[in-house]
């Protein structure tokens, strides 16, 4: 944020104005340097153009800093004009960054990686997911939306996923020094299309209040958040939470944004072919029908339509190509207002914020309101105490049309707004025909029996609704007891109520008949997260050589998950949902679990760590933590794990490197550090499952049944321990224009918590026992070049690698395989497997012939498929590459960023069904010859020379034959976000009241190419079905991503 | 100073506080507070889960069957493309997870308690399961299954110790059965309301049932099923049927036959294709028409001929709904293909098109069993309205095992293995028992049908249907073509039941004369099944079928004897 000429407060009577410029040494300006008076309280800063003006004493000294350069103190000596060239400084040393438990520690003596994102880089973005923006931005994080629904579940991984079977790897959010849940309360299982449908609570946080965020990514960086910093942990501080002073006493800075949210990614539809099978114009739901004419064939309406609406009675339509997938969807728009008031004293300082985000999707009926309302401050008080507290609260209020999973069939488990649309006939008049019965409101479609739902009636009459109300915040408390000596008491919480609704109107087609009776399903869920910290801090120095820091504390957290809910079937009413207007009702959700339960859990900690300093060049820090935690047995509820890390910066200590110009910085660090994996609770204790109301006989008597559960518990669970191991090298070379940051890890996850997968015929489905280890191995660099360092111009490349590998190993003789998500049985499905990375995709696949390699088909010259499951796949991408370029000449500045992803397989359903059913332009050829499929032999080895017709092969192989022919390589190149910013120069806003003034240009996703995939699909890989889990590379008409342009404007006051 | 000082004890003794009453303070969470304990547990409602899923196991089963003998569709094309392991699962959980596990919890639990009835309840559903696993699978994990953690992966017993186990169980279920009762009757017995004798009746009943199955292999069984004749305390009376009888409660929970909720419960048209073969059998082989079709099939459009009702009314929409009308049948001339006249539209063995939109013009389930429409000629489609109610409302039954089927196996026994009775007159009264129980239906379930003795079963028409069968059987010239008489009777009497006749095809190759595949390169005949993925993909013990030819233990005919 630019900052303007700003008068401090502490002016001494004898004064003289004097102005001036700071650059560096090639002239350039160094815009916002500070500018202090020596001794005296206040100052001032230059502005964008490194211009300023102060009125000192004129024997006063000015104390002059600026980011990246070295501190330089100037005796004013009477002169009024005064040209200040600094010298680059060694900023690395004096880096502070914000580390575990909100500690600023100087970042030469960390043993371990941090990232930090800045506000600059999350803020007035088409995007309201903090989640989503981190992608790219900082290496070993991986992101990975499920969908392009505005407010959908949204992956965080960060240096890969070290548990086969304990849930989503999402990362610990710590926001303003306390836990934040993140999680994704999923109601409903994939094939319902709960990740989908359920926002990430991530997304109550307001990308435009986030004043730096921290990534710990390695186990060293977190372990005194105990186990639940294992994935990771992401400090955020915001604007609120975090102390800073104002350059002024208030400011105002206000920010409105205005984007357009489109479809990124619809496929190229056929647009010689129309509806029908067998080159035969029809009703089918394939697109196999005959080649258009000219005139237009005439075909009649539907039966149901007819029914419906008297009028297409005797009529024809045009049996000819509608752009109707295209125009299903809309222009959403997405608008972002928000305020931000901030203020300071010598010894306070508060901040409040308000944002309002409306973002209308681009489909139908999507959208997502955020409300987000803010206040912070911080007091000093006169008695060695000082307070801090935040206030945020948070409105999120997401509806979708519901998007389950979809078979491609046309018929789903629950009804989805994508299923039946991706892969609508051509010759199919969807915008130009209605959709819903005038009389009972039903859904009405071209098939004569009415049986398919109109995807226009399910964005219209199927929502999901997921609405938060959050509050959390802190207060903290400081005594500085003595010098060096502190003591720190911090409460946290964060409570919020999550409301979801599934509403569906009867008359549907989709899902079994309690779904197109109508449904409404509602859940109400208070989660809270209560925390204390009470932690003491020393300081000190040991002689001249060494200095030692010391945090000791205790944490206590309580977690509760309160949740009460009901499914109503049979609307009675249409178009109305109160569980009053509907016949009967049910405590479970459509695939039979539980919708009222309660989780009770409280995770007890103690830590200390000791960091010992030398000379300013070598570090060592010690720590460890032991957790109490209740989901186990008291024999196995006590962890301790610890960690040591250390650094060396050998600039500082080698005399020959000290005042080099190739080699201005480097720091050598290495660490090794523990965490633990507690289960969720109730794990260890057997218990019967009842049902009530299970069947009614013809008499009318209700049966209940009670019977054994699915999961054999397992008293002896004990806590895992995850090891890992990182060493990194930071430097900064050739007179500061190359930064390079490399880290290399490996992390062990042994004795895991694994829900092992058993046979029904043991009588249990499942159990869960301390087996198996998981070891991710990867590397992380960031490496920025200055390419261009000149008054007017500035041209940063930065490219950032993330590279992780996978293994399971030690899983236990007796496992034939895990299954960690996905469809059961023939698959596809996600699976442990030993030797293998973590998550490999097995389904059906095509028998392939031993002799000459090829593919097996069967006597019908189809795809000769497996009865058993094998690897069909691998989903981890090979490694990730982003680069991104930032180019400014004065107060304009290009940013650019490029994301790459190499390779990882993906199971892509809509893939399949709509090379099966004929729609894109990849089966634009001639139809009407016979196909015999390529490169396959028959079942006597012989070259295959079995005909079909086109429609056949493409519907019973490459559509829906063995799951292995519609696994794709997912490799995608994609320009994520392009920004034109400006700053608007201050003489150009000199008569204004305002004190900056910028306007950014920025879109995001404006352009990817998957060029492994069939060509005219244009399919999108970035998306998951799978949901918010551990588990990706499976694709069940997700839908398509979207596409966001615009331009903000934010002007301070 | 001395805040100080007292500031940092109150934070020591803090930090100790907290340290030191973990434990006691975190052992109440250890117990989901959503969940009864396990002292919750009662018999009755460990039967009733029993029970239920009894009937599912049978259900999921009945349909197996149903697709090879013709009775409902098979997609195919091919036998090996028919069923995916993965269609297994539902079963394979069902058995192990739901039947045994809580029929051995509660075995011991009832016995215990002198609740014999239980008991021998929980052991009879179990014996049948175990027959009806082996019947489908082969060799499946009997004695290490059902053991927890402390045996993850049970291997497969042979196919004939898990039968003869099973006839062990029925026997400690006989021997429970007669015991006297020393607490009450089961709160629910879904079946036969509490009937010891009943019971009895049946655990015999499926002894014999296994006798016959395994008279190829095992030429003991002879003496076994003359015992059991002699003793002839069997289901021979309707009253006796051993059926699972639904509701007409549509939802929460859907407590109708599956076979209706899947036909005339949605709106938007039946999904199920039924056997063309099936309705040959009944309206086309013989010379007179099987008056039971009017029961068993309801035609929702009579006339399949273009111009007569408006769902058909020109050549492209009906070419579009029904295309096999429209094609040359790839049969040899006398083999049904397509449709029947009139009306009766369902769909050839193996045929795996895509759906044309004809649910509204498919023939579907009857009155019986399923509890659907009677067919009078309505000409309108099944599938309901959200608050109609077509036909007897879904009030149907499972025909587990009918008096007639103990009827037709006591006709095999004495054809081919001489025991008591005469065979001709066996089958006639196995299918006079058919006829009965088809023809009271309606009445049993409380629905009224048409009037019209023109369409009802009539004594003339069940005489006049003897008669023809008993002329064909005494014209028969062989031991083999009495034998296909009687078991195309039985084909025709089990209708709802797809595991015997299934059973009945794969032990005598009868009827001989079914519908074959209609692409023709179908592969060899599923003489058992794939192996549910749950148990391939997680039991290291357990390896995948690479084909449908393995043949179970009972089934020593040749290799592709039937197809």
């Amino acid at each position: 944020m630019g900052i303007l000429l700003l008068i401090g407060n502490g002016l001494l009577a004898q004064t003289t104005e004097v102005t001036g410029k700071v650059t560096d040494p090639s002239g350039s300006p160094i815009p916002n340097a500070s500018v202090r008076i020596k001794g005296v309280r206040g100052g001032t800063s230059a502005d964008a153009n490194g211009n300023f003006k102060i009125k000192v004493a004129p024997t006063a000294v000015l104390i002059i800093s600026g980011v990246g350069f070295e501190v330089t103190e100037i005796p004013v000596s009477g002169r009024t004009t005064l040209t200040l060239s600094l010298k680059p400084g060694n900023s690395a040393l004096s880096e502070v960054v914000v580390t575990a438990l909100g500690r600023e520690k100087d970042k030469k003596a960390l043993g371990y990686a941090v990232t930090s994102v800045k506000a600059k880089d999350v803020e007035l973005r088409p995007e309201g997911d903090i989640g989503r923006l981190l992608n790219g931005k900082a290496p070993g994080v991986n992101v990975l939306a499920s969908s392009g629904i505005s407010g959908s579940g949204t992956n965080i991984t960060i240096r890969g996923v070290s548990t086969i079977t304990g849930g989503a790897s999402t990362p610990l959010f710590v926001v303003d020094g306390v836990p934040f849940d993140g999680g994704t309360n999923v109601n409903s299982s994939f094939q319902y299309g709960g990740g989908i449908s359920t926002s990430s609570r991530f997304l109550d946080l307001d990308p435009n209040n986030i004043e730096s965020m921290n990534i710990l990514k390695g186990l060293a960086a977190s372990v005194l958040y105990g186990e639940a910093g294992r994935n990771g942990v992401i400090v955020v501080t915001t604007k609120n939470g975090s102390g800073r002073h104002t350059p002024k006493k208030m400011e105002i800075t206000g920010t409105q944004s205005f984007f357009i949210n489109h479809v990124a990614n619809l496929p190229d539809y056929t647009h010689r072919y129309g509806g029908g099978f067998d080159l035969a114009p029809s009703a089918a739901f394939s697109n196999w029908g005959a080649e258009f004419t000219n005139p237009p064939l005439q075909m009649p309406y539907s039966a149901s339509l007819q029914a419906a609406y008297p009028q297409y009675v005797g009529k024809t339509q045009d049996y000819k190509f509608y752009n109707s997938v295209h125009d299903f969807f809309r222009t959403g728009r997405i608008s972002t207002s928000s305020i931000n008031v901030s203020s300071s004293g010598p010894n306070t300082t508060f901040n409040a914020n308000y944002s309002y985000m409306d973002d209308q999707g681009f489909t139908p009926n999507n959208r997502l309101f955020k409300n987000n309302f803010g206040l912070g401050g911080t007091a000093k008080l006169a008695n060695h105490f000082s307070a801090n507290a935040v206030l945020n609260f948070a409105i999120t209020d997401m509806q979708t049309p519901t998007v389950g999973a979809n078979g491609g069939g046309g018929s789903a488990d629950v009804a989805s707004v994508f299923g039946n649309l991706i892969f609508t006939p051509t010759s199919i008049n969807l915008m130009g025909l209605p959709y819903q019965n005038p009389v009972d409101g039903s859904s009405v479609y071209y098939r004569g029996t009415n049986d398919i739902e109109n995807p226009r009636w399910a964005a219209n009459n199927n929502l999901s609704n997921d609405k938060t109300y959050r509050t959390y915040g802190t207060l903290g408390l400081k005594y500085d007891l003595m010098k060096g000596l502190s003591i720190n008491y911090r409460f946290g919480v964060d409570i919020y109520s999550e409301y979801q609704t599934l509403s569906v109107n009867k008359g549907g087609k989709q899902g079994d008949n309690t779904y197109r009776t109508g449904t409404y399903r509602t859940m109400d869920g208070l989660n809270t997260i209560l925390n204390h910290n009470l932690s003491v801090t020393y300081a000190t120095t040991l002689g001249n050589d060494f200095s030692l820091n010391v945090d000791a504390g205790a944490d206590y957290r309580r977690d509760t998950y309160n949740q009460s809910g009901m499914r109503s079937n049979q609307q009675l009413v249409f178009g109305l949902f109160d569980h009053s207007n509907f016949i009967s009702h049910d405590t479970k959700d459509e695939g039979g679990y539980d919708l009222d339960y309660k989780i009770d859990k409280i995770r007890e900690g103690i830590y200390a760590q000791a960091a010992l300093g030398y000379k300013e060049f070598a570090y060592l820090t010690v720590s460890g933590r032991n957790d109490w935690v209740s989901t186990l047995e008291p024999e196995n509820r006590k962890k301790l794990y610890p960690s040591i890390s250390g650094s060396f910066i050998p600039t500082q200590a080698l005399d020959f490197l000290k005042d080099s110009k190739t080699v201005n910085y480097l720091k050598l660090r290495a660490g090794y550090a523990t965490s633990a994996h507690f289960p969720d609770p109730y794990r260890t204790r057997t218990y019967l499952s009842v049902l009530t109301n299970a069947y009614v006989d013809k008499n009318g008597n209700v049966i209940n049944v009670g019977s054994i559960p699915d999961r054999y518990p397992n008293p002896n669970l004990k806590p895992e321990l995850i090891r890992e191991l990182e060493a990194g090298i930071e430097g900064r070379f050739f007179d500061n224009r190359i930064t390079l940051d490399l880290t290399a890890y490996t992390r062990t996850a042994k004795d895991q918590l694994l829900d092992r997968n058993l046979d029904a015929s043991t009588g249990y489905g499942s159990t869960q026992i301390n087996a198996g280890s998981v070891t991710n191995k990867g590397i992380e660099a960031s490496l920025t070049f200055t390419v261009i360092r000149s008054q007017d111009w500035h041209w940063d490349l930065t490219g950032n690698f993330t590279l992780n590998r996978s293994k399971v190993h030690d899983l236990p003789s007796d496992i034939k395989q895990i299954q960690t998500s996905g469809y059961t049985g023939g698959g596809p499905g996600t699976f442990a497997l030993e030797g293998k990375p973590l998550g490999i995709l097995l389904g059906s696949y095509a028998q392939v012939d031993a002799k000459s390699g090829k593919k097996i088909v069967d006597d019908n010259g189809y795809y000769l498929g497996s009865s058993d499951i094998g690897i069909i796949g691998d989903p981890n991408a090979k490694y990730n590459l982003t680069g991104i370029s930032t180019l400014s000449w004065k107060w304009i500045s290009l940013r650019m960023q490029w994301d790459y992803t190499h390779g990882g397989s993906m199971w892509s359903n809509t893939v399949r069904t709509m090379l099966a059913r004929g729609v894109t332009r990849d089966t634009d050829f001639d139809r009407k010859l016979p196909f015999i499929l390529p490169n396959t032999v028959k079942q006597d080895g012989t070259p295959n020379n079995i005909q079909q017709s086109v429609d056949n092969i493409f519907f019973n192989s490459y559509g829906f034959g063995p799951s292995s022919i519609a696994v794709y390589d997912a490799t995608v190149i994609r320009l994520r976000e392009l920004s034109l910013a400006l700053s608007l120069p201050a003489k150009l806003i000199k008569n204004t009241p305002f004190g900056t003034a910028s306007l950014n240009f920025s879109g995001s996703n404006l352009w990817y190419l998957a060029p492994n995939f069939p060509k005219y699909t244009h399919f999108d890989p970035e998306s998951n079905s799978l949901g918010v889990g551990n588990a990706k590379g499976i694709d069940l008409f997700a839908g398509p991503s979207s596409r966001r342009f615009g331009a903000s404007l934010r002007l301070t006051f | 100073m001395k805040f100080k000082t007292s500031l940092i004890k109150i934070s020591l003794a803090a930090v100790v506080l907290i340290s030191t009453s973990c434990n006691k303070q975190l052992n109440p969470l250890l117990t989901d507070p959503s969940q009864p304990t396990p002292a919750a547990a009662d018999n009755d409602l460990y039967l009733n889960n029993l029970q239920l899923n009894f009937k599912s196991f049978y259900q999921n089963a009945s349909d197996l069957g149903d697709q090879l003998v013709r009775y409902e569709t098979m997609f195919g094309p091919t036998y090996f493309n028919a069923f995916t392991p993965s269609s297994f699962d539902g079963l394979w959980n069902t058995t192990y997870k739901s039947i045994f596990l809580t029929a051995n919890t509660m075995i011991p639990l009832a016995e215990n308690k002198s609740q014999f009835l239980h008991a021998g309840i929980a052991q009879t559903l179990k014996a049948y399961t175990m027959i009806t696993m082996v019947d489908l699978f082969g060799d499946v994990p009997y004695s290490e299954a059902v053991q927890g953690v402390a045996n993850t992966n049970p291997k497969a017993d042979p196919a004939a110790a898990v039968y003869d186990s099973a006839i062990a169980m029925l026997d400690s279920a006989i021997t429970n059965f007669g015991k006297t009762l020393s607490t009450g009757l089961p709160s629910n017995d879904l079946f036969y309301g509490g009937k010891k004798a009943a019971w009895t009746k049946l655990a015999k009943t499926l002894k014999l049932k296994a006798y016959v199955q395994e008279r190829l292999v095992n030429t003991t069984v002879t003496a076994k099923i003359s015992a059991l004749l002699t003793e002839n305390d069997l289901i021979n009376a309707s009253a006796d049927d051993f059926v699972f009888s639904y509701g007409t409660k549509a939802v929460s929970p859907d407590s109708r036959h599956p076979h209706y909720s899947g036909n005339y419960g949605a709106n938007t048209g039946t999904s199920d294709y039924l056997g063309t073969y099936f309705f040959w059998s009944l309206l086309k082989e013989k010379s007179i028409v099987d008056p039971r079709a009017r029961y068993y099939l309801y035609r929702q459009i009579t006339d399949l001929t273009v111009g007569n009702d408006s769902r058909l009314k020109d050549v492209t929409t009906a070419q579009f709904a029904i295309p096999c009308l429209y094609r040359t049948s790839p049969y040899p001339a006398g083999t049904c293909y397509c449709s029947v006249s009139p009306g009766y539209l369902g769909r050839d063995h193996g045929n795996n098109e895509g759906t044309p939109p004809d649910g509204a013009l498919k023939t579907t389930w009857g009155i019986y069993p399923v509890g659907g429409e009677f067919d009078a000629n309505q000409n309108t489609p099944a599938g309901t309205d959200n608050n109609q109610v077509h036909g007897a409302g879904g009030n149907g039954i499972n025909p587990i095992w009918m008096s007639s089927f103990t009827y037709f196996l006591k006709a095999e026994a004495a054809l081919m293995l001489s025991t008591a009775g005469d065979p001709e007159a066996l089958m006639e009264t196995g299918i006079s028992r058919s006829f009965s129980t088809v023809a009271g239906f309606n009445t049993k379930i409380g629905y009224s049908i048409s009037s019209d003795t023109n369409l009802l079963i009539t004594p003339t028409k069940t005489a006049n249907y003897i008669s023809y069968v008993r002329g064909k059987y005494n014209a028969a010239a062989s031991t083999d073509e009495k034998l296909n008489i009687i078991e195309k009777e039985f084909y025709l009497s089990a209708w709802g039941n797809g595991l015997e006749p299934y059973n009945t095809y794969r032990r005598t190759g009868k009827p001989n004369n079914m519908q074959p595949v209609l692409n023709g390169n179908a592969g060899a005949f599923i003489r058992s099944f794939f192996y549910a993925s749950v148990y391939v993909n997680f039991n290291k013990n357990a390896t995948q079928k690479t084909g449908t030819e393995t043949q179970v233990f009972w089934d020593n005919n040749p290799a592709n004897f039937i197809q």
